[in-house]
């Protein structure tokens, strides 16, 4: 059985989700912790982003994982 | 509605993008058109709303409001309204000489060519103590406040210039060898304010 795996990756995509989702909610109020916490917020989306340009890069030949074998390949 | 609740919508309909990329058939991110989907919506679109947030939190963070929302910062806050004509805080507070809204920012900013970017470092310092709780009392300034902050403004004031000591010393006051605290002030007299008294800001 061969289970296909995004070419941009899951984690990268959840970096990016969450450090976006952090960024929103520090947007609603300002105040010094509300801005530490956005910028950790844009430190996820920057290492997000730069996972999901690696991998698109890479392109599907050098992506390992890319397309895994699972079970033992029925 | 305002910019940040603007940026907070984008920024859930790029998270819901996310989702439905991520859920959708692996076999498109394979695709060349695909990719270029991926590329907006987990790099391009998150790295434009992170510029513009940042932009925005970093106009917002000089507002007076900013800077006072800090529980060190409370006495300095206080300062601004206190019942005196000497204290040079309250003095261009109450008096408009300086944006009420960017109070500390007008006077805290050195306006050299890098003094913006100066300021955001130092901010930069100020957020790390803040979260870190580290910071040390009595607050004191990195360097001795230059009069080049004071005569941004006053330089060449009608006040200003038809004092006839400012004459006298200008060789003074441009060489920094005597500052404009050594007569005006104090700036802010954080140990006087019990005594002085708060004036109420008008409605």
């Amino acid at each position: 059985m061969t289970r296909h795996h995004h070419a941009v990756g899951g984690l990268p995509s959840l970096l990016v989700a969450v450090g976006l989702l952090i960024e929103a909610v520090t947007l609603t109020a300002s105040t010094p912790t509300f801005f530490s916490l956005f910028l950790a917020g844009a430190a996820l989306v920057a290492l997000g982003s730069a996972m999901v340009v690696w991998r698109l890069v890479r392109g599907p030949g050098g992506s390992e994982g890319a397309v895994a074998s699972e079970g033992g390949g029925g | 509605m305002t910019l940040a609740e603007s940026l907070l919508v984008a920024a859930c309909l790029t998270v819901a993008g996310i989702v439905l990329l991520v859920r959708s058939d692996p076999a498109h991110t394979r695709t060349r058109s695909g990719r270029i989907v991926a590329l907006v919506v987990l790099v391009l679109a998150p790295l434009s709303l992170t510029a513009v947030g940042a932009r925005d939190h970093l106009q917002r963070a000089q507002s007076t409001e900013f800077c006072l929302s800090c529980h060190i910062m409370e006495p300095y806050g206080r300062s601004l309204l206190a019942d005196s004509d000497v204290v040079l805080a309250a003095v261009h507070y109450q008096n408009r000489y300086v944006p009420r809204e960017k109070a500390c920012y007008v006077c805290h900013t050195t306006y050299t060519m890098f003094g913006g970017f100066d300021a955001k470092i130092t901010g930069a310092k100020h957020l790390w103590v803040n979260v870190t709780g580290t910071a040390e009392q009595p607050l004191e300034l990195y360097q001795p406040y230059a009069n080049r902050e004071c005569l941004h403004c006053h330089g060449g004031a009608r006040r200003f210039v038809e004092s006839e000591l400012h004459g006298e010393i200008a060789a003074e006051l441009d060489s920094g060898e005597a500052s404009c605290l050594d007569c005006h002030g104090p700036a802010h007299g954080v140990d006087e304010l019990e005594a002085l008294g708060v004036w109420e800001l008008p409605e």
